[in-house]
């Protein structure tokens, strides 16, 4: 049999056979994923110990294409008094919803919902640090600190942005 | 048979005498439950990667034998992610990226290069057992280093699915050195070892010289 031919057959063959198993091994895992990220995401909101709220309602963040807010509504259409937001924004690497509770414009309790980013220092910077920060500290540059400057920016922008939607702000 | 699963151990070790694999040697050492998990991933990536590699070796043409095995090896990675997202999710959450990447990890290409398309699949697996729990135990000791300097105290049960989990202090808090748990306690810590290896290894041969 032609040389090249032989490859082509045995790199085809290896690749759908691969492709085969990750399908079916797929089929299994996913669901299981799904669950675990849904009871990751209903603890954490739970941590948080969230009124009830009626409404929610998504905000784009101008500039950023893939950035929003997401604010809670009482029945009686106003922000729910827990102050909590959910923000979420696209990097290169990847994807980061963040948790924030705000008081006195600063933030009080943070969370990551999902964390699609680079790490540094051992985990998802900031879960202890950004806790208490304001606006002002927030446009401090941490990109040497932590390495991971990217991420940093993102949530960074993220919180600024949650901050300013708490004190009656656009994003 | 014994020998091909306790060289990489110490006389070929992957990390501390050949090099190999050392971005998840840096990253994911902050903690010994981390580390352990990064080295148990590794050992069954490359348990079926060189089982597979020596299934195939007579039947995959020597010029695309490096495409070919590194389709294998992204499959057993996947596999192994898709599988440590489902059954072990803070595992897979603390290692992040890192899990993609044993693809690239010259350990893995690397035996299946040089043992699994040359030998058997009995004496593969059993050498792709011995390289994986070499790397694991230098995993393991650069983590624990690097979690008791910088901590104090070593973890349990926060990464791995234990059934329990806690912590036990061993150095008092005050006296932690919290540079070690950040990337450049795993340059320092890697290079002391290392140079204890390497130092290990010379007072070896300069004493089966002079005898």
């Amino acid at each position: 049999m032609n040389k090249t031919l032989k490859s082509v057959i045995v790199l085809f063959s290896i690749a759908g056979i691969s492709g085969a198993s990750l399908t079916a091994l797929n089929q299994v895992t996913a669901p299981i994923i799904e669950e675990n990220r849904i009871k990751k995401a209903e603890e954490l909101y739970n941590m948080f110990d969230i009124s009830e709220y009626d409404t929610y309602q998504k905000t784009a963040v101008s500039g950023y294409e893939e950035y929003y807010i997401i604010t809670f509504y009482d029945e009686n259409g106003n922000p729910t008094g827990d102050m909590l937001y959910e923000g979420y924004g696209e990097n290169a690497y990847g994807d980061v919803t963040i948790l924030a509770q705000v008081e006195d414009g600063r933030i009080k309790k943070f969370e990551y919902l999902t964390f699609n980013q680079s790490y540094s220092q051992g985990g998802p910077y900031g879960q202890e640090n950004y806790p208490g920060m304001s606006l002002e500290d927030l446009e401090d540059d941490y990109d040497t600190a932590t390495g991971a400057t990217f991420s940093t920016k993102t949530i960074n922008d993220i919180l600024q942005n949650i901050i300013k939607i708490s004190e009656g702000g656009a994003a | 048979m014994k020998g091909n699963l306790t060289k990489g151990i110490i006389k070929e070790n992957p990390i501390f005498v050949y090099l190999l694999g050392m971005c998840p040697a840096l990253a994911v050492t902050q903690s010994v439950e981390g580390a352990l998990g990064m080295g148990l991933l590794v050992i069954l990536v490359l348990m079926g990667s060189n089982a597979v590699v020596s299934l195939l070796k007579n039947v995959i043409p020597d010029e695309v034998r490096i495409p070919a095995y590194i389709v294998i090896i992204a499959t057993f990675v996947t596999m192994i992610q898709m599988l440590t997202e489902a059954f072990a999710a803070s595992l897979a959450e603390s290692l992040g990226v890192f899990i993609s990447l044993i693809v690239v990890n010259c350990l893995v290409l690397g035996r299946a290069e040089s043992f699994a398309s040359k030998n058997g699949v009995l004496d593969s697996v059993i050498d792709g057992i011995g390289m994986g729990l070499g790397f694991t135990l230098s995993l393991v000791l650069i983590g624990f280093t690097r979690e008791l300097l910088g901590t104090g105290a070593i973890a349990y049960g926060q990464k791995l699915p234990l059934p329990f989990e806690g912590s036990i202090r061993i150095i008092p808090e005050d006296f932690s050195i919290s540079i070690f748990t950040m990337p450049p306690g795993a340059f320092i810590t890697i290079g002391l070892l290392l140079a204890g290896f390497t130092a290990y290894g010379n007072s070896k041969k300069n004493k089966g010289g002079n005898a």
